[in-house]
């Protein structure tokens, strides 16, 4: 009777060591890790206060609010310009851009560097020279790279000469519109166009910085 | 055994029960700390350089070096498995070109150090492989799914406790392909697991070697094992 106890007692034995067995066969581990990156994009939006403007009128000085600026919407900090013109030349040869709502600089391109002024009833001064002249003689934050540049691919935009950084935006390129007016006034366009350029491009697998706006945009465009 | 070693084996025991019920009694003891070790294996997954959260550019290469450390008190064999993120993409070339259709891809490339192996069939994936003198990356399987690639390496030969492995390989990069095919901003993961198993007696896979370097079959057997744990 005690034999089959100690023979009951060691099969059971067995049995707990033989599952042992089965379960510690072979001792593992694992470890993970859940990596992420995010996909660059430089990423732009015109911001522009432009109430709905009134009608033109006649033989008139039409002043309007235009205030354009360019905001960083991306997740690089990126370089931007700016188109802006009249489609209609005749159109342009009568307006003028202001960046303070009381000087007001031709929208002819090429207009004389320096010229004559004259101060309409409200105290605002007109100015024969051309808007992009007085922004570049000015040398301040956005400069306008000439029709007839040497640097040919950057022709004709307004530039934004500092990075701009994420969720950040640019000053304004100007502020105020005004159109002269004659007998019969027809509707016109403004055209606004904004590119962006990631500041920082790849060069034999690493990440480097453009010098500044010019050779980040000749690198784009070539 | 007679009636009376019986008798005193059992009496033996009653005392030993009794001596420790009643120890309080006694004005000295001793004990003795036994302690039974079992066998212990543990990994730990490593990426030194890597930064989680970093912006992908095209072509531009970022530190990912993902290693696998024996933390355990075993020898193990150790692999990793490395995902990689795909979407419909317009390749372009270096002259920034698209150099095939738009496609079913992953997004990513990988680069191994000096002497780095590319995966068979792969222009994307190098990894720093095993050599006749020196322990490394031995690829072994790679599986496709609609958003992604699956890659499995198995180590060359057996990990002793404490030791490293050498990175899978060094950097990675989004691949160049037409703007906003992937919308920026988007998360991409790079999910990475390491698996490891006991070395010794794992008398489940046949042919294996007393030491050195695992063959490409031994280490898809073992890993075979070691997944099928996992499930």
């Amino acid at each position: 009777m005690k034999k089959r106890k100690v023979l009951t007692g060691s099969a059971v034995l067995l049995a707990v060591l033989a599952a042992a067995g089965g379960i510690m066969a072979y001792l593992g581990a694992s470890d993970d890790a859940e990596n992420t990156v995010e996909v660059a994009h430089d990423k732009i939006t015109v911001t522009e206060n432009f109430p709905k403007p009134s009608d033109l009128s006649s033989n008139s000085n039409n002043y309007y609010t235009k205030e354009v600026a360019v905001a960083n919407t991306g997740n690089v900090d990126c370089y931007v310009r700016v188109y802006a013109d009249f489609p209609d030349s005749h159109t342009a040869a009568e307006s003028y851009y202001s960046a303070d709502g009381v000087n007001y600089y031709s929208a002819v391109r090429d207009a004389e560097l320096s010229g004559d002024t004259q101060t309409d009833d409200n105290g605002r001064t007109l100015h024969t020279q051309s808007f992009v002249n007085m922004l570049n003689s000015r040398d301040g934050e956005w400069i306008f790279v000439p029709d007839d540049d040497s640097s040919e691919k950057l022709r004709g935009y307004f530039y934004y000469k500092e990075p701009v950084k994420v969720g950040e935006s640019t000053p304004d390129l100007f502020t105020n519109v005004m159109i002269k007016t004659g007998e019969a006034p027809e509707s016109l366009d403004l055209v606004v166009y904004a590119e962006s350029v990631d500041c920082v491009y790849e060069e034999s697998g690493q990440a480097k910085t453009y010098a500044d706006y010019a050779s980040a945009w000749n690198a784009f465009l070539n | 055994m007679d009636k009376k070693k019986l008798i005193a084996a059992a009496a033996a025991g009653s005392l030993l029960v009794l001596c420790s019920l009643a120890i309080a009694y006694f004005t000295d003891y001793d004990t003795k700390n036994n302690v039974f070790t079992v066998g212990n294996v543990s990994l730990e997954l490593n990426e030194e350089h890597f930064t989680d959260g970093q912006l992908a550019r095209a072509d531009v290469k970022l530190d990912k070096d993902p290693t696998v450390k024996n933390t355990g008190v075993n020898d193990e064999f150790v692999f990793l498995e490395v995902k990689v993120p795909k979407g419909e993409i317009t390749l372009l070339g270096s002259d920034g070109k698209p150099s095939a259709a738009k496609s079913l891809q992953e997004l990513l490339s990988f680069f191994g150090g000096s002497g780095a192996q590319t995966v068979s069939g792969s222009d994307n994936f190098a990894y720093n492989s095993s050599t006749s003198s020196s322990d490394g990356w031995v690829f072994l399987e790679k599986t496709s799914a609609e958003k992604e690639d699956t890659y499995v390496f198995g180590y060359s030969s057996a990990l002793s406790s404490g030791d490293e492995t050498i990175s899978l390989f060094d950097k990675f990069a989004l691949r160049k392909f037409i703007e906003e095919e992937i919308e920026g901003g988007t998360k991409l993961k790079i999910p990475v697991n390491a698996y490891g198993i006991q070395a010794d007696s794992l008398d489940g896979v046949s042919g294996l070697p007393e030491s050195g370097s695992l063959s490409v079959q031994n280490l898809r057997d073992i890993f075979e094992i070691c997944r099928n744990k996992q499930n």
